[in-house]
């Protein structure tokens, strides 16, 4: 077969693992700069971006593999945001302890939505999800049953404790300088969305992965083939739950603030969109899509352009326009974000031939 | 219990509940055309709503960046026209919305449509803030509203506006059964509703006709806004709210149901007056959440709403 890439090379081979060592290097070298390179505030606007990141990918686990059109994960980052603010302050435990208990309550909470989810299909759910969105904030700011004494109401909670590095962490870059706190944080998520980035994968690449996948693309078919549908749905929406309230509980760790008003329906449409930028059903997809909503929102709130008539002012509602268009034109044009871009970039480069092919 | 309470809560939820109605019918009506949901119905709408705003507003525009009043003429238009003017408008951009961006959407999944229709709701509401500005502005009432205008039945008032909205329902739903039982285009619509291909092959012009429907759920959707825009303020976000009631009424009801949305709408209303009222522990900021129950609840019992049509997957 002839290619039109730059560089042919077969699966396994020398250059093959050249090429990528060399990405996997480029992508390792870019982390270990972000804390050391960026101005302070930058590192948090990374920060967001990637815990934006976690959740898109616990969003992509139900929409782009389990074919699910969930769109409410604001309202399980909420829940694990709320959660670990209480327990930090109140409970005054420790950030790692509160880990595995947004994990299992996310799960528990995501059986439970999940269970309607085995009920109702496709735009049916869509609503459903939307509307639990928007019940959220609300809900956190019940004046009963000690509600608001935990999430502290409209005005939300602040969170006093924050974290530092130990003594024995010192020499993580960044971590020192003057944007010690933010750098330290960013190492914190940085290894948390590692650790579930890699989670994901192995699960999709497992037995259990792949009848998500057979669900998403015959449901009739892969029960035909014995996959237990109800199971592997609810499970799914469970997995990806307690995912995004482990993003809720970075958020927390980042903001050091939470307040009802962070986790609206407008946060469900910043995940999708996301999502769709980044690419549905894909790996990279997830923090791809919250670099560019963090980013390009950042960008756009600065940028004023003179239309010579009237000025377009990005402290206005710009930004919002910009995502709705983006949205729009993404959808029709690359409905596989950034990252199937990306790939189609990539096969003018190289060309790998798959073993035994030949 | 208060009575006379009662029915006072019971009258005050028919205005809204006019309103929930009117805006299910609206997306009901795209859902039967084609199978998806127009998550900017709310935003076209209000921009519709605005567009009546402006016909009414006359040489003091409040448009930002400059006057296009002076083109329109015989501006300040009466209220009748200037509604009438905001529903075609609807109208116009309904079927452009569908003719430019919809038909793309034909052969794609259902996500694409949710995207598409959440972008349109993000730029159309970003436009309108862009153009009149965050802020609240007074529309005036269409039907009669000032503080004697209402009937006294049982010591509670109904109010002239709830009769209005619900005579004006009602006139629609009887011209849309009309439409569709008694028309051609309204045969046209319910063979392609039915199923799209043998429709087409009977010499349907399929995008004639979505076209159409589109274009009448967009009117029905200006008339909901322009009609509440005196009780909630005219502002860019207003039918967000409005939105969220109405797709829980016409789940509630059944998304292919003209009859659901209208029960809908209905009990989404009541649930909305009723349950903060009487059960202790709901707030007024909670008046979404019994609605949110119970579109749940029958869903669980019954997934396709309370009217709707089962869906039966052929093998």
């Amino acid at each position: 077969m002839k290619s039109s890439s730059l560089l042919v090379v077969d699966e396994g081979s020398r250059h093959h693992r050249l090429w990528q060592g060399g990405m996997w290097g480029i992508f390792g070298l870019a982390i270990l700069l972000v804390p050391v390179v960026l101005a302070p505030f930058q590192v948090g606007n990374m920060n967001r971006a990637v815990i934006l990141g976690v959740a898109i990918l616990g969003l992509n686990l139900v929409i782009g593999y389990g074919g699910q059109l969930a769109l409410g994960h604001s309202a399980f980052m909420g829940l694990g945001a709320f959660v670990t603010a209480t327990m930090v302050q109140d409970e005054l435990w420790d950030y790692w302890m509160i880990i595995p208990v947004v994990i299992v309550l996310g799960f528990v909470v995501g059986l439970l939505v999940g269970l309607p989810a085995l009920r109702v299909r496709g735009l049916y759910l869509a609503l459903v999800t939307i509307a639990m969105a928007t019940v959220f904030p609300t809900l956190a700011a019940i004046d009963k049953w000690g509600i608001t004494e935990r999430t502290g109401g409209p005005n939300g909670r602040k969170v006093v404790e924050l974290v530092e590095a130990p003594d024995f962490l010192g020499w993580l870059p960044g971590v020192g300088g003057a944007r010690g706190g933010n750098a330290y944080r960013y190492w914190i998520i940085v290894v948390v969305a590692i650790a579930v980035w890699v989670l994901v994968r192995n699960l999709m690449n497992s037995r259990a992965g792949r009848a998500v996948i057979a669900i998403r693309d015959n449901e009739t078919g892969a029960a035909v083939y014995g996959v237990n549908l109800p199971l592997y749905k609810t499970v799914t929406f469970g997995v990806s739950a307690a995912i995004g309230c482990v993003a809720g509980l970075l958020f927390t760790l980042q903001t050091a603030f939470v307040a009802p008003q962070d986790f609206t329906f407008l946060l469900a449409v910043d995940l999708l969109i996301g999502l769709v930028i980044g690419g549905v059903g894909t790996m990279q997809g997830g923090l791809v899509g919250g670099l560019f909503v963090v980013w390009v929102r950042d960008w756009t709130k600065k940028v004023t352009i003179p239309l010579g008539f009237y000025e377009l002012d990005g402290g206005g509602p710009l930004s919002q326009a910009t995502f709705g268009i983006i949205l729009i034109l993404f959808t029709f044009f690359a409905p596989g974000g950034l990252v199937s871009l990306g790939r189609l970039l990539r096969s003018k480069i190289i060309t790998v031939v798959p073993k035994g092919s030949t | 219990m208060d009575l006379t309470l009662l029915l006072q809560r019971l009258f005050d939820a028919v205005f809204n509940g006019g309103i929930y109605a009117s805006l299910a019918l609206a997306l009901v009506i795209i859902y039967r055309a084609t199978g998806r949901f127009n998550f900017a119905q709310g935003e076209m709408a209000t921009f519709a709503a605005f567009v009546s705003f402006l016909l009414l507003t006359g040489p003091r525009p409040f448009l930002r960046g400059g006057s296009v009043v002076g083109l329109i003429p015989g501006v300040p238009w009466p209220i009748p026209l200037a509604v009438l003017g905001a529903v075609l408008f609807g109208i116009v951009s309904g079927a452009a919305t569908e003719r430019i961006l919809i038909r793309r959407l034909e052969r794609k999944p259902d996500i694409a449509s949710v995207n598409v229709t959440i972008g349109l709701l993000l730029t159309l509401n970003a436009l309108t803030a862009e153009l009149w500005g965050t802020g609240g502005r007074f529309f005036p009432a269409v039907f009669p509203a000032g503080p004697d205008d209402h009937l006294l039945i049982g010591g509670a008032r109904l109010r002239f506006t709830s009769i209005g909205v619900w005579l004006t329902l009602l006139i629609l739903v009887l011209l849309l059964v009309l439409l569709m039982q008694r028309t051609k285009p309204g045969l046209a619509f319910r063979a392609m509703s039915t199923n799209r291909a043998s429709a087409e092959l009977h010499g349907i012009n399929i995008g004639r006709t979505l076209a159409a429907g589109w274009a009448l759920a967009a009117g029905i959707g200006a008339l909901a806004a322009t009609l509440s825009a005196n009780s909630v303020l005219l502002e860019p976000s207003m039918m967000l709210r409005v939105l969220i009631f109405s797709l829980a009424a016409a789940t509630l009801g059944g998304l292919d149901s003209p009859k659901g949305a209208v029960v809908g709408g209905m009990i989404v209303a009541l649930s909305q007056t009723l349950v903060p009222a009487y059960v202790p522990f709901v707030g007024n900021e909670l008046s979404l959440l019994p609605a949110v129950i119970m579109m749940l609840l029958v869903l669980l019992i019954r997934p396709a709403g309370l009217f709707g049509t089962e869906q039966v997957e052929r093998v």
